[in-house]
C-alpha cells in the first residue's frame, strides 16, 4: 500500500530531487514556448511580443522548408534501411550458432563510440582523392563521387554514417523479438506447408510489428535530433544542403542568434516529436502480442 | 495394412545420446493410440519425427505404405496440436483456424464454411473474431483443436494438448477428444505423461520408458497385466504393491507364509498386487504395520509396511485402524502378478500349483 | 539435407562476419592510420597494416592538444552526472511508486509526456539559466544543468512498479524507514535497470557534444568530443596532417573501446532499454 508521505519525507524524496528537472527541464520548455513569441536576439536586454510572427516567418521562409525537405529526405532514407537492415541482420542473428554470437558484439559497436570521434574517421574515409572508398570506386572504374562537396552524396554520406551507427542497435532489438518467438509457431508454419517467404510474411513481420513500430519512432526521433556526424562532415552544406532542422536551430540560436526563431523552430521540432511519442505509447499498449 | 508404421527408427540429437533405439511399431487406421511415459522419456521425439518437424536418425517410418523420412512436414498430411497451443496471436480465431486451408490455395468460401462447421462443434462460433490474447485456456485449446480439424487430414498428432489446463478443464477436454475422434474417424496419436488421460481415452496405450516400449495394449491390459514391474509400478494411482519373495531351495515365502508356486527352483520372483485386490484380513499370515490412513470418502487407502516395504491396501469396511496397528493382509489370488526379478518381465501366467 | 544445413550456417556466419567486420571498419582504419606515416597512407590507402609504426603521431597528438585533460574533464562531469542522475532519479521513482501525495499524478503526466523529447528545445533557456548563476564556460555548469534526466526518471519508475507491495510493507512492519527501504531493498532489487541506466547514461554522456560544445569555450575547459572536433578543425583537412588527426581520434576513441570490450555483455543487454536519450 502506498502510504501518505510527511513533509520531510516529501522534501527529501520529492522537492529537491526535482528542482534541478525544474530548473533545467520544465522551465526552460516553458520558457522556449515564451521565447517562441518574442523578438528576443540575446545581445540586448530588451524584447518585444511578436505573437506568431517567428512562426508564420519560420513557414514562409525558404530556409525552413528546404530544413524540412532534407530532415524528411534524410530521415526516410536512414530510418527505412536501419529497419530493413536491423530486421534482416537480426533473423541472421538468431539463426547462428551460439559460438558465433561475437558478431553481434562488432554489429553494436558503432553505437558505443563517440559519433564526434567516427565521423572525423568517416569524413577521411569518403575523402573523395585520398579516401578509401573512392579508391576502391576508382579500382572496380566506378564513378568517384564529391562525397563532401556534391550537394546530394553530401546528404547521402550524413545517411550512411546513421545507418552505420544504429542499424546493428535496431538488430538487437529485433533479435530480441525474434528470440521471444516460440519455435512451435515455426512448426505450426511448417505443418501449415508455409514457404520461407510466406514464414517472413505472415509469421515473422506481423510478429515483430510491436518492436518494428517502435524502432520506427525512435529512430525518426533519432534523426530529427542528428548533429553530430552533420557539424562534423559538412556543417550544414555544401549550401544548406544538409541543413536540417536541429542544424538549422543551432544555427539561429547559436550563430545568429535569433532566439526568437530558433525557439519557434525547437517548439516545431518538439511538436513534430510529441505527436510521434504520443503515436507509440498509443500503438505500445494497442499491439502487444507477448 | 497398417497406416503408419515405424521401422527400428532410431534418434540422436547432436553429440548426444541416443534418445529412441530400434524402434518399431505399427498403428492401424482410426486408432486412439497414446504415448505415455515419464517426462524425458522420448515421446515428443517419437511424435515429431513422425510429424516431420524432427529428423529420423536411422530407420523407416511408412504412412499409407510409402516412405516418408525425407518428405518435408507439409507433405504428410497430418495435422498437430501443440502443448502450448502455438495458435498466431496477431490473427483472430477465424484466420487461425483458416490459415492452413488458405496457404494451401483453397478457395475463401469454402475456408469459411469448414472453420464455421469446425467452430460449431468445438462451440467457437461466438468467438471466431476474437484475438488468441483475449480466450481462456480452455478456449485457446478447443481454437488448436479446430485448426487441426480443419485440415481434415488422416492424422492427427497431439503432444500433451491438456497439460496446461486446470483439472476439470481436462476432465471435460478429454471427453471431447474422443468424440471428436470418433466423429471423423480419424486416426490419433497422443501423447501424455499422464495416465488418467491414457486410461480414459485410449484404444491403445504404449508405455514408454527410456526410449524404448515397455508395453502396448489396451487401458484393461496394462493395468490388469503388466508386462514388467516398471509399468506395474508406473500405472494405477496408487501403484501396485510389489514385493519380493524369498526362494529357499525352491520353496517361495511372502514374508512367513509359503506360497506353493510352480517355478523354477532359483527363480527370483517379485510379487505385486493392486491395492484394490488386497483386503484386511486379520487371520492372513502377512503382516502389515499401518503408517497413514488417506481418506477417499467413499473409500480409504491404508498405506504401511511390510517388513519394511511399502505396501497400499484400498479398504471400504466401517472398521478404524490406528497408526502403528499391526493388521494381517489377504489378496485374491487370481488377482496377483509375478516378475522374475532379474529380467523385471512378467512371469506368465498361473504359477499356483 | 545436413550437409546443406551445414553450408547454408557457414555462409550465413560468412555474410554476417563480413558485416560485422565492415562495421567495425572504421574504427580499425583509424587504429591503423595513426600509427603510419602521411605518405605512407597517402600512397596506399587501401593497405591497412602499416609497414612502420609511427607512435610519434601519437606524442605530436598530446603536444598539440591537452587531450589527457578533455579525457579527464569527460570522465569526471561523466561520473559525477550519471550518478547524480541516478540518486535525484531513485528518489523521485520511489515517491512516484510508494507515496501518495499531492500531485503525484501531475508529475507522472508530465514525466511521461516529456521524456521522449527533444532536449535541444531546452538549451536556449538553459543557457540563460546557467548565465544568470554565473556557470557558463565552466564543467560545474555542465554537471549542474544535466543532474536531472527524465528518461532515468521514467525508466527507474517503470522497474520500481515491479516490486511486490509485500516486500516493502512487510519491511515498514520491520521497522524500517523509507530511506532504507530504497536504498537497501528497492535498489539491490533493481539492480539490472540501474546497471542499464548507467551504461547508457554513461555513453551519451561521455560521447555527448552539442550541449557543451554551447556551453565551454575555454580550450582547458573542454570535453572530449568538443577538444576532438576543435583539435580536428585547427588541424585543417591537409594530407600531412591526416596521421595526427587520427592519432588524436584514436585517443578519444580507444577509452570508450576499452570499456565497451570489458562490459560488452552489459552493454548488448542494456542498449536495448535505453529507448531515448537525454
Ligand atoms: N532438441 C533437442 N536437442 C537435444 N536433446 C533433446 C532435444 N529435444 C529433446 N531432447 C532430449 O531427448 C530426450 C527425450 O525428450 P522428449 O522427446 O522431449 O521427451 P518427452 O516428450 O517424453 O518428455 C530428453 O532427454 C531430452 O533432453
Ligand atoms: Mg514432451
Amino acid at each position: 500500500m502506498e502510504i501518505k508521505a510527511s513533509k520531510r519525507q516529501l522534501l527529501l524524496f520529492v522537492v529537491i530531487p526535482l528542482l534541478p528537472l525544474i530548473v533545467f527541464w520544465i522551465i526552460p520548455l516553458i520558457v522556449s514556448l515564451w521565447l517562441s513569441f518574442t523578438d528576443w536576439n540575446y545581445i540586448s536586454p530588451t524584447f518585444n511580443y511578436v505573437g506568431i510572427k517567428n512562426y508564420t516567418q519560420l513557414f514562409t521562409s525558404q530556409e525552413f522548408k528546404q530544413a524540412l525537405a532534407h530532415t524528411a529526405y534524410f530521415t526516410f532514407f536512414s530510418v527505412v534501411p536501419i529497419i530493413v537492415l536491423g530486421f534482416l541482420l537480426a533473423v541472421g542473428l538468431n539463426k547462428l550458432k551460439r559460438s558465433y554470437k561475437f558478431i553481434q558484439a562488432l554489429l553494436f559497436a558503432p553505437w558505443v563510440t563517440p559519433l564526434i570521434g567516427m565521423s572525423i574517421v568517416w569524413g577521411w574515409i569518403f575523402n573523395s582523392k585520398v579516401g578509401p572508398i573512392n579508391q576502391i570506386l576508382h579500382l572496380l572504374h566506378l564513378p568517384e563521387p564529391q562525397w563532401l562537396t556534391n550537394p546530394t552524396a553530401a546528404m547521402w554520406t550524413i545517411i550512411i554514417v546513421t545507418i552505420w551507427k544504429n542499424a546493428g542497435w535496431a538488430a538487437l532489438f529485433f533479435s530480441d523479438a525474434l528470440a521471444k518467438i516460440p519455435a512451435s509457431l515455426f512448426e505450426v508454419s511448417d505443418m501449415e506447408g508455409l514457404s520461407w517467404w510466406q514464414k517472413i510474411w505472415y509469421v515473422l513481420i506481423p510478429l515483430v510489428s510491436p518492436t518494428t513500430l517502435f524502432l520506427v519512432i525512435v529512430m525518426i526521433l533519432e534523426c530529427l535530433q542528428a548533429y553530430d556526424q552533420i557539424t562534423v562532415l559538412t556543417q550544414g552544406g555544401p549550401a544548406g544542403s544538409t541543413t536540417t532542422l536541429l542544424y538549422l536551430y543551432y544555427q539561429l540560436g547559436f550563430k545568429q542568434f535569433q532566439m526568437g526563431s530558433a525557439t519557434a523552430l525547437s517548439i516545431i521540432i518538439l511538436v513534430i516529436s510529441a505527436i510521434l511519442a504520443y503515436i507509440s505509447i498509443r500503438m505500445s499498449r494497442k499491439h502487444t502480442y507477448y | 495394412m497398417d497406416l503408419i508404421e515405424l521401422k527400428r527408427i532410431n534418434k540422436q540429437y547432436e553429440n548426444k545420446e541416443k534418445v529412441i533405439e530400434d524402434f518399431d511399431l505399427n498403428i492401424q487406421k482410426g486408432d486412439f493410440t497414446v504415448f505415455l511415459g515419464p517426462s524425458g522419456c522420448g515421446k515428443s521425439t517419437l511424435l515429431r519425427m513422425i510429424a516431420g518437424l524432427e529428423k529420423i536418425s536411422a530407420g523407416e517410418l511408412l504412412i499409407n505404405g510409402e516412405l516418408q523420412n525425407n518428405l518435408p512436414p507439409k507433405e504428410r498430411d497430418i495435422a498437430m496440436v501443440f502443448q502450448n497451443y502455438a495458435l498466431y496471436p496477431h490473427m483472430s480465431v477465424e484466420k487461425n483456424m483458416g490459415f492452413g486451408l488458405k496457404m494451401r490455395g483453397i478457395d475463401k468460401q469454402v475456408i469459411k464454411q469448414k472453420v464455421a462447421d469446425a467452430a460449431k462443434i468445438l462451440n467457437l462460433t461466438d468467438y471466431l473474431d476474437k484475438f488468441p490474447g483475449n480466450l481462456s485456456g480452455g478456449q485457446q485449446q478447443r481454437v488448436a483443436l479446430g485448426r487441426a480439424i480443419v485440415r481434415e487430414s488422416e492424422i492427427y498428432l497431439m503432444d500433451e494438448p491438456l497439460s496446461n489446463l486446470d483439472a476439470k478443464l481436462r476432465a471435460v477436454m478429454r471427453e471431447e477428444i474422443v468424440t471428436l475422434h470418433n466423429q471423423m474417424a480419424a486416426t490419433t496419436i497422443y501423447v501424455t505423461h499422464d495416465q488418467t488421460e491414457a486410461m480414459t481415452m485410449a484404444d491403445r496405450i504404449v508405455i514408454l520408458n527410456h526410449g524404448d516400449i515397455q508395453q502396448i495394449g489396451s487401458p484393461k491390459e496394462v493395468y490388469q497385466r503388466p508386462q514388467n514391474m516398471f509399468v506395474a509400478s508406473f500405472i494405477g494411482i496408487p501403484p501396485m504393491n510389489l514385493i519380493p519373495l524369498k526362494n529357499v531351495a525352491g520353496k517361495f515365502y511372502l514374508e512367513d507364509a509359503e506360497l506353493s508356486l510352480k517355478a523354477d527352483i532359483d527363480q527370483q520372483l517379485v510379487f505385486g498386487v493392486r491395492p484394490e485386490d488386497a483386503f484386511v484380513d486379520e487371520s492372513a499370515p502377512l503382516k502389515m504395520k499401518v503408517t497413514y490412513i488417506e481418506d477417499m470418502g467413499a473409500d480409504r487407502y491404508v498405506h504401511g509396511l511390510v517388513n519394511g516395504t511399502k505396501f497400499t491396501l484400498r479398504d471400504s469396511s466401517v472398521n478404524d485402524y490406528q497408526v502403528d496397528q499391526e493388521i494381517g493382509v489377504g489378496f485374491t489370488a487370481q488377482q496377483v502378478s509375478f516378475f522374475d526379478q532379474v529380467s523385471t518381465n512378467r512371469v506368465e501366467d498361473n504359477l499356483w500349483k | 539435407m545436413k550437409k546443406v544445413q551445414k553450408i547454408q550456417g557457414y555462409v550465413l556466419f560468412i555474410i554476417l562476419l563480413i558485416i560485422g567486420l565492415l562495421m567495425v571498419y572504421p574504427m580499425i582504419w583509424m587504429l591503423a592510420s595513426s600509427v603510419k606515416s602521411a605518405n605512407e597512407i597517402l600512397n596506399q590507402p587501401l593497405q591497412l597494416i602499416p609497414r612502420t609504426l609511427h607512435f610519434e603521431n601519437f606524442t605530436n597528438a598530446l603536444k598539440a592538444a591537452p587531450f589527457m585533460q578533455w579525457l579527464w574533464n569527460s570522465t569526471w562531469t561523466t561520473v559525477v552526472i550519471v550518478f547524480m542522475q541516478l540518486f535525484f532519479s531513485s528518489l523521485i521513482a520511489y515517491a512516484l511508486t510508494q507515496f501518495k501525495f499531492m500531485g503525484r499524478n501531475v508529475l507522472f503526466a508530465i514525466i511521461l509526456a516529456t521524456y521522449m523529447l527533444p532536449s535541444a528545445t531546452t538549451y536556449i533557456p538553459s543557457y540563460v539559466i546557467l548565465g544568470k548563476m554565473n556557470l557558463i564556460n565552466s564543467l560545474v555548469g555542465l554537471v549542474v544543468s544535466n543532474l536531472a534526466n527524465v528518461f532515468v526518471i521514467f525508466l527507474l519508475r517503470q522497474s520500481f512498479m515491479s516490486v511486490p507491495k509485500g516486500i516493502i510493507e512487510a519491511a515498514r512492519s520491520d521497522g524500517a524507514s523509507e530511506w532504507t527501504i530504497l536504498w537497501q531493498i528497492v535498489v539491490p532489487m533493481n539492480k539490472n535497470s540501474i546497471l542499464n541506466a548507467t551504461l547508457i547514461g554513461f555513453i551519451t554522456n561521455f560521447n555527448g557534444y552539442l550541449w557543451p560544445s554551447l556551453l565551454l569555450n575555454d580550450t582547458k575547459k573542454q570535453v572530449i568530443s568538443v577538444g576532438l572536433n576543435s583539435f580536428s578543425n585547427t588541424q585543417g583537412a591537409f594530407n600531412q596532417t591526416f596521421p595526427i588527426i587520427m592519432a588524436g581520434t584514436t585517443i578519444a576513441v580507444v577509452p570508450l573501446i576499452i570499456v565497451y570490450v570489458i562490459l560488452q555483455k552489459y552493454f548488448v543487454q542494456s542498449s536495448k532499454t535505453s529507448s531515448i536519450k537525454g
